[in-house]
């Protein structure tokens, strides 16, 4: 009775296991991580840094005006890596297409 | 230090508007109220809090989504995980509105006014529950929009349209926010 919860469990890694070999899910797997890093950490460093060694040392501003500043910029620069998410996503389905041609 | 000052400012008000009249000084008064803070404070933690809910609920409805279709096409995962990044975009409005918002809260006095507080109080609202509704909105058709990528790949286009007009709306919050806490 104890060892048949052992064997279902490994089934369950058998059946995923080939899923995370395969040559397409890895590469989209690989992708998603480097974007999601990307994408948590532009927008936190760029705000922050461009504030304090931008705007405030470089061109002298007033704290709060440099924190709006780089602010609007973090959030362009969010949205400047979602446009590349986008093309990456959609870059990835047409060389998944011409595959099939193949 | 700054209690001085306000003492000062505040007695040097109330010296100059006695020879006008005496009715105007508790009015200067009343608008260095020292509450203003509290109202400052609160557009912060409003901004922050709503809008997490928000991105939060938009998570969690488009990944369960996520989860359900991901099953049968584990490779479609860079495209069924874009809901969930723009329901992470809304709370990183709410975050940008709440750290500008917060270096702008200061002890109350004649250069943080009672208008002050209450601007950026609208301010952290608007922006938090812009983003409340919007990550409402980018949950539910992310949800359904991810299960449909699965059967119809087509659909990728019209999913990131979709999900691109509700994430405007909780940009517009933050725009309408920067306003007013600018002022």
């Amino acid at each position: 009775m104890s060892e048949n919860q052992p064997a279902a469990a490994s089934t369950t890694m058998q059946d995923l296991i080939p899923n995370f070999r395969d040559q397409k899910v890895q590469g989209a797997v690989k992708n998603l991580l480097t974007y999601s890093l990307v994408i948590l950490l532009v927008p936190l460093a760029s705000m922050f840094l461009l504030k304090q060694f931008f705007f405030e040392a470089l061109l002298g501003y007033q704290p709060n005006d440099a924190l709006t500043y780089s602010a609007i910029i973090a959030v362009i620069l969010v949205h400047v890596v979602l446009a590349f998410w986008l093309f990456a996503a959609t870059k990835e389905d047409k060389k998944k297409s011409e595959n099939k041609f193949d | 230090m700054r209690e001085c000052t306000y003492y000062l400012v505040s007695s040097l008000c109330s010296d100059i508007f006695v020879f006008e009249g005496m009715s105007l000084d508790p009015l200067v008064k009343a608008e260095q109220g020292l509450y203003a803070p509290f109202f400052g404070s609160l557009g912060v933690t409003a901004a922050m809090a709503f809008a997490a809910a928000g991105s939060a609920y938009g998570t969690a409805k488009a990944g369960t989504g996520i989860a359900s279709m991901a099953v049968a096409r584990p490779d479609l995962v860079m495209k069924a995980i874009i809901p969930v990044v723009m329901a992470g975009i809304v709370a990183i409005y709410g975050l940008v509105v709440a750290v500008i918002v917060s270096g702008k809260v200061e002890p109350a006095g004649a250069s943080y006014t009672i208008n002050s507080g209450f601007s950026q109080f609208a301010g952290g609202l608007v922006c938090g529950l812009c983003g409340l509704g919007a990550g409402y909105a980018i949950g539910i058709a992310g949800d359904a929009g991810v299960r449909a990528l699965s059967q119809q790949p087509r659909m990728f286009v019209g999913m990131i349209l979709i999900l691109i007009f509700a994430e405007v709306l909780g940009l517009y919050g933050m725009i309408v926010a920067l306003i007013l806490g600018a002022t």
